[in-house]
């Protein structure tokens, strides 16, 4: 039904299918607009960025060809996939919308050529395990892109860039984003539910037999659903382990991790997740080593740090790496007061739950160079250190820690290479575990959000993304 | 919202909750409707999919009592009026045989990632992808949070 019906309405409006294969695998995006829209709009445009499509439309098909075209050069099957796509009006603001959404259409289990039994594959993957097309009647990947973005009331005056040269400026560059969106179609998404950790039918996905929590020790399939839930929000605690990945890792990911390090007192030693600073030195190894100690210069052991301090305290901090606690005022104007008082690095304690801490931004009102560096601890990590220094003595608190780029760590895996999956506290809800953490660097086209400096590429040296969907079954 | 079209949006998000929406454009939204979407004689401009929509909606003006497109406000009170996503789908058995065995099942709009911008008050951009349909809506009334996005080169917290 799909097919008949689908053709008669594409070839009503002269446009079928736009085909976007030269590489390993034939990408087709299926038009599915209707005339006059989206793709099959008539308003004549300027070439832009190597897009020479003369008209709207044209360029947007161009520029999903492109993104097409990257997938197809970097993935293999013998199985046509194809993309059913589709301009239409999502919801926006004048400064927020929907850019767009996509994803599988189907999955399958326990198919011939399945990998691993009783495990959800999307329908593009095990369309290639299997080397036929498990359901011709339907598109592999959905995608609905905002046919209105840029016009008013619709993220006003930013638009879609067509270009395929990625100078998108101020806009917000396509390719990019389908590059991003046809790779969540292509399998890098766990079927399970991160917040209530249900599977899909009953069955595991096959990602999640990669989804490895450093706590428990278990993979995603190994869990009780109660497990998942915790583990979708342990924050830097669930790493990928696929194999092509952890190799991948070296050649990506840059060499260093901010962290707090604490060596001592024993009960408390350990790495403890940062977030940086925008203000001041950056962090860097071998860091600032020495003894914390806690500013406390408010009613309810609460060290704000908010105006110069007293004479005790600024005794009590010299020469050592102060620790103040988050609210009232600036984190520049802390780390300015305790730099003042002759701190080494500050440590800024965040005054609401939640996991990671936040990056610092910086007060350009204060013009005062800021030497050292700062970084900032969740509330509850706070809470732990405070406690421990409950029992220090007003000069010495006995416990050393070290404010630096730990070498051990790639930026965004831990000590064995595996690349930490996406898990704020709280949970954000899809964000999470479908993404690589934001604490990686180079930035990958696969965290949550987009960012500006990313190219098209999604192979090693630039990105991850290619390096799991392999884990999972692609070559 | 506006008063007067309760009972319209109530209707439709029923219908789209069920999955029995009829689609009353000619463009699915979701792989579920591939199958089932008759031809449509109404343009699509005039029949918008909201975001997480399962089926198509369908907004009447109260004034008018003619087809309007729907403002954001509309979408969002009418998702809203949603069960969550993820807790209310069902698993489809895909109906066709399988050559040499198998099991499929259908997905949902539900399953696919929504890529959510906002503009910041210095006209720099935050995006997020958000493979929820009402957590997009959401972000789309009320702006993404700063916590929620990348924080190593974006617009951070001061204080």
């Amino acid at each position: 039904m799909f097919s008949r019906m689908r053709l008669a309405v594409l070839l009503a409006f002269g446009a079928l299918v736009s085909p976007a294969a030269f590489g390993a695998a034939t990408i087709t995006i299926v038009n599915a607009d209707p005339a006059g829209v989206g793709f099959n709009d008539p308003t004549v445009v300027a070439p832009v960025g190597g897009n020479a499509g003369t008209t709207l439309g044209q360029q947007r098909l161009i520029a999903f060809q492109a993104a097409g075209n990257k997938w197809g050069a970097t993935v293999t099957s013998a199985i046509t996939i194809r993309i059913q796509a589709q301009w239409t009006a999502l919801t926006c603001t004048a400064t927020s919308a929907v850019l767009g959404s996509a994803g599988a259409t189907e999955v399958f289990r326990d198919f011939t050529g399945a990998p691993v039994a009783a495990h959800w594959y999307g329908k593009a993957l095990a369309d290639k395990l299997n080397g036929t097309d498990l359901d011709p009647a339907t598109a592999d990947i959905n995608a609905n892109f905002n046919v209105n973005l840029g016009q008013a009331g619709c993220l006003t005056g930013t638009f879609f860039y067509l270009g395929l040269d990625n100078l998108h400026g101020a806009n917000i560059d396509l390719v990019t984003v389908l590059t991003h969106e046809f790779a969540h179609g292509l399998g890098f998404q766990t079927f399970t539910s991160g917040s209530t950790g249900a599977q899909l039918a009953g069955f595991p996905s096959s990602w999640d037999d990669f989804l490895f929590d450093t706590t428990t020790a278990l993979t995603w399939t190994a869990m009780t659903a109660a497990q998942r839930v915790t583990s979708a929000i342990n924050t830097q605690k669930l790493v990928w382990t696929g194999a092509n990945t952890v190799a991948a890792v070296p050649g990506v990911l840059q060499l260093g991790l901010p962290l707090l390090g604490v060596s001592a007192p024993a009960p408390v030693a350990g790495n403890y997740i940062v977030g940086t600073a925008a203000f001041g030195p950056a962090v860097s190894s071998p860091g600032v080593t020495g003894e914390v100690a806690q500013v406390l210069d408010t009613a309810g052991n609460l060290g704000l740090a908010c105006t110069a301090l007293s004479a005790l305290n600024a005794a009590s901090v010299a020469g050592k790496i102060a620790l103040v606690d988050r609210g009232t005022c600036t984190f520049k104007t802390k780390t300015l007061n305790a730099q003042l008082a002759g701190a080494t690095a500050v440590i800024i304690a965040n005054n609401a739950a939640g996991s990671p801490p936040p990056g610092l931004g910086d007060d350009a009102t204060i013009v005062t160079p800021i030497t050292i560096p700062t970084v900032s601890i969740t509330q509850a990590d706070g809470v732990t250190l405070k406690a421990s220094l409950a029992t220090r003595s007003r000069m010495h608190s006995g416990m050393t820690a070290n404010v630096g780029l730990n070498l051990s760590f790639r930026a965004g895996a831990d000590s064995s290479n595996r690349p930490f999956m996406y898990t704020p506290n709280p949970f954000q809800s899809g964000s999470s575990v479908s993404h690589w953490d934001t604490s990686a660097f180079p930035n990958q086209l696969m965290e949550p959000a987009i960012n500006a400096d990313l190219t098209h590429e999604v192979t090693p040296p630039n990105d991850l993304t290619f390096p799991l969907l392999k884990d999972i079954g692609w070559n | 919202m506006k008063a007067g079209i309760a009972i319209a949006l109530a209707t439709a998000a029923t219908l789209c909750a069920s999955g029995a929406a009829a689609q009353f454009a000619n463009q699915p939204t979701d792989g579920k409707k591939l199958s089932e979407t008759p031809k449509s004689t109404l343009p699509a401009s005039i029949a918008p999919a909201p975001v997480g929509a399962g089926g198509m909606m369908i907004f009447i003006d109260p004034v008018t009592g003619k087809i309007r497109q729907p403002d954001a406000a509309d979408i969002a009170e009418l998702l809203s009026q949603r069960p969550p996503t993820a807790a209310t789908f069902v698993a489809q058995p895909f109906v066709n045989p399988i050559p040499g065995g198998g099991v499929g099942v259908k997905l949902d709009s539900s399953f696919e990632n929504y890529m959510v911008v906002t503009k910041k008050a210095d006209g720099s951009l935050l995006m997020d992808c958000l493979p929820d349909a009402r957590k997009a809506a959401d972000a789309v009334a009320n702006g993404l949070k700063s916590g929620e996005i990348l924080r190593k080169k974006e617009v951070l917290d001061v204080q």
